[in-house]
């Protein structure tokens, strides 16, 4: 077992890495860019090395730098997080050469499930059908669009070394598939270095289901049941949960044993996803493998007991998979939600800033995996999730109730958030009943606004500060009559409790 | 002694508050405000609890208020939201048509347009990105570009004006 770990990463996912580090007795390194020299990652290692580079991004990305940097400081182990060099083919390899271990699968488990087409291919060699789509890289235009046409529109415009939404567009009509091809193109060369683009058929009222699989060295593969999550905003997830509201025992069997195919025909190493579209009728197909600890993973932890990230670290030095199949049970339900700083009344626009009060939830069946504190600066440089908030209860209605009870008592003030949004989610009948699929923002949010309860609450609160700072309240406007002499305001207010329930 | 404003920016519209009543705390009593906003009168006790936490009694209910000032602006946070008011006295005059700003801090990717460049209302100007999201500026209005204050690679902040567009008439004048 290794006795210290280098985690190339930031924000939430290397303060959760951290956390279980040090259950394990490992010691912890961060490693951090000169806009991060603040950050709560930095403070919650034993150790921390800055990574030079111009550009934020830059230190995060340098392989060469993240291999010193583990070098230095004495680490074995270099955990990579999700989203930058999570997925590395070349992280993986430099650990190799230098002698430190990549905590996640080998550099040709990488490039294959990278590579979104290989695949694709790889899934329908294994007897799982990929979504409708093109197995082969579209050179001309002329092609693709013949290859269109024969799909039908809607389509996805996919990048075959995409990911987290980048290098997509989504295609209505065929007018716009030469400028989504170009944007898409242009995206993937400028994030993965790679053009190639394929197509796949848009499917409306689908639900988004992935399955946990974890695999030893010698091939030995067990899963670890599913997460559901097809809430989301610009083809990124913010609700997610498990088990999926619409699988049944029969087609949760079947879909469980088709990822180990997929996974097995990859073979496969360490934690991995294999992402399915799931259609009403519970048809399924595969989409995509995910080589990584997923952002979602804590439904997963919560529904079986089993910390990933822990398996990560065992896989990876060698220990064989100490869970059989049969010990992995399901318990209750899991949700969680994802934090942004973004403002959902302004299509999720990112809303960097400098986090004045964070106050998380507590009491039962909460956890809150949270990468910022009081002071934190949210900077411009990076993907603004802010923290997780994750609850587990007995079915999927107390989850629900459980996640928006703990949502009221989050308090994160700042930068803008869609803690409300989220809270009307878990609240709604839409969302109570299952109907998760891929466009439900779309079917049942698009026009949400904030409570204008809530603003005059908050005026009034704002109100209450000002006048007590010493502010003047201007006379009343010539309109402002009402409320005379004979009505005495206070003698009706006093007739409020204080501190209770209304 | 600075006066309350009367008019401020939350949630992405104006609102118009009035206080008509205000009583200051006492050793026994809360703070009671009676106030307008949006031509509705509501009536509140305040109990100050400290480092700006409020508990506050509104029309019978009593809610857990945060507030934290940010510069001119303010943060207001309850039971799972929080909006963000903006005194509408303490901002500039709102920003006069032809200025092309960011609503939030980013890095220029891309300039569209050069000086004196004939550009049409919804044109794009200029490429920002944020925290991995890219954003188009558009031109607010018909006319002539004539200022570009900013360049590929260029971090900015947010109202920074990146560039500015005038009517013909006076791009004639310049």
């Amino acid at each position: 077992m290794f006795s210290r770990i280098l985690v190339a990463n930031r924000g939430e996912i290397a303060v959760r890495i951290f956390r279980t580090c040090r259950e394990l007795g490992i010691a912890t390194v961060a490693v951090y860019s000169p806009a991060d020299r603040d950050a709560l990652h930095v403070q919650q290692a034993d150790q921390a090395l800055a990574l030079a580079g111009s550009a934020p991004e830059d230190g995060y990305l340098d392989v060469e730098q993240i291999v010193v940097a583990a070098r230095d400081s004495g680490a074995q182990a270099i955990h990579p997080g999700y989203g930058f060099l999570a997925e590395s083919a070349r992280l993986a390899g430099a650990c190799r050469q230098a002698g430190l271990v990549f905590i996640g699968p080998p550099a040709r488990v990488l490039e294959l499930a990278g590579d979104k087409l290989a695949a694709r291919r790889l899934a329908r060699e294994a007897g799982v059908p990929p979504t409708a789509g093109t197995d082969q890289p579209l050179a001309d235009l002329a092609a693709l669009r013949r290859q269109a046409s024969r799909l039908g529109y809607p389509l996805l415009v996919k990048a075959a070394a995409g990911g987290g939404g980048k290098g997509m567009r989504r295609v209505d009509e065929e007018r716009q598939l030469e400028q989504a091809l170009q944007m898409a193109a242009g995206e993937a060369r400028a994030a993965f270095g790679d053009e190639r683009l394929f197509l796949e058929r848009y499917r409306q009222r689908v639900h988004h289901v992935e399955v946990q699989i974890l695999a030893d060295d010698s091939g030995r593969l067990v899963h670890l049941f599913e997460r559901e999550c097809s809430i989301q905003r610009r083809h990124q997830k913010i609700i997610e949960e498990a088990p999926a509201p619409l699988l049944d025992d029969d087609l949760r069997q079947q879909l469980c044993s088709d990822a180990l195919a997929v996974a097995r025909a990859a073979g496969y190493r360490n934690a991995g996803t294999v992402e399915f579209l799931v259609d009403e009728e519970g048809n399924y197909s595969f989409m995509e493998i995910n080589a990584r600890l997923q952002v979602e993973h804590p439904v997963t932890e919560l529904l079986t007991g089993i910390d990933l990230v822990e398996q990560q670290i065992r896989l990876a030095a060698g220990e064989p998979l100490s869970l059989a199949q049969e010990d992995i049970g399901r318990r209750g339900h899991a949700l969680e939600c994802r934090i942004y700083a973004e403002d959902p009344t302004r299509d999720f626009l990112p809303s960097p800033g400098t986090i004045s009060v964070c106050e998380a939830p507590a009491g039962p069946g909460i956890r809150f995996d949270s990468g910022v504190g009081a002071g934190s600066v949210v900077p411009v440089d990076y993907d603004p999730i802010l923290a997780k908030l994750i609850v587990h209860a007995g079915d999927r209605p107390r989850a629900a109730a459980r996640l928006a009870r703990a949502l009221d008592e989050t308090c994160i003030l700042g930068v803008s958030t869609p803690l409300e949004l989220l809270g009307d989610i878990v609240r709604s009948p839409q969302f109570l009943d299952g109907d998760t699929t891929t466009d439900f923002l779309e079917r049942h949010f698009a026009d949400w606004r904030p409570s204008p309860r809530r603003l005059q609450v908050a005026l009034l609160g704002w109100l209450a500060e000002r006048l007590a700072g010493g502010e003047t309240p201007l006379p009343p406007g010539g309109d402002a009559g009402s409320g005379g002499a004979g009505d005495d305001p206070w003698r009706r207010l006093r007739r409020f409790r204080m501190g209770g329930r209304s | 002694m600075r006066d309350v404003p009367r008019v401020v920016l939350a949630d992405g519209g104006e609102h118009r508050l009035e206080v008509l009543d205000y009583r200051p705390a006492g050793a026994d009593r809360p703070a009671g405000i009676r106030a307008r906003i949006d031509g509705r009168q509501l009536l509140a006790e305040a109990r100050a609890l400290g480092e700006g936490r409020w508990l506050l009694s509104v029309e019978g209910r009593t809610v857990l208020v945060r507030v934290a000032a940010c510069g001119h602006d303010c943060w207001v946070g309850q039971g799972g939201s929080a909006v963000l008011i903006r005194p509408q006295a303490a901002r500039p005059a709102s920003a006069p048509p032809g200025e092309v700003t960011p609503s939030m801090p980013a890095v220029v990717v891309k300039v569209l347009v050069g000086e004196g460049q004939r550009v049409q209302r919804g044109q794009a100007l200029v490429v920002i990105t944020a925290m991995k999201m890219e954003t188009t500026l558009v031109s607010p209005r018909d006319g002539v570009v004539a200022a570009v204050k900013v360049a590929a690679g260029d971090k900015v902040v947010a109202g920074q004006v990146l560039c500015e567009v005038v009517a013909e008439e006076e791009a004639d004048e310049l």
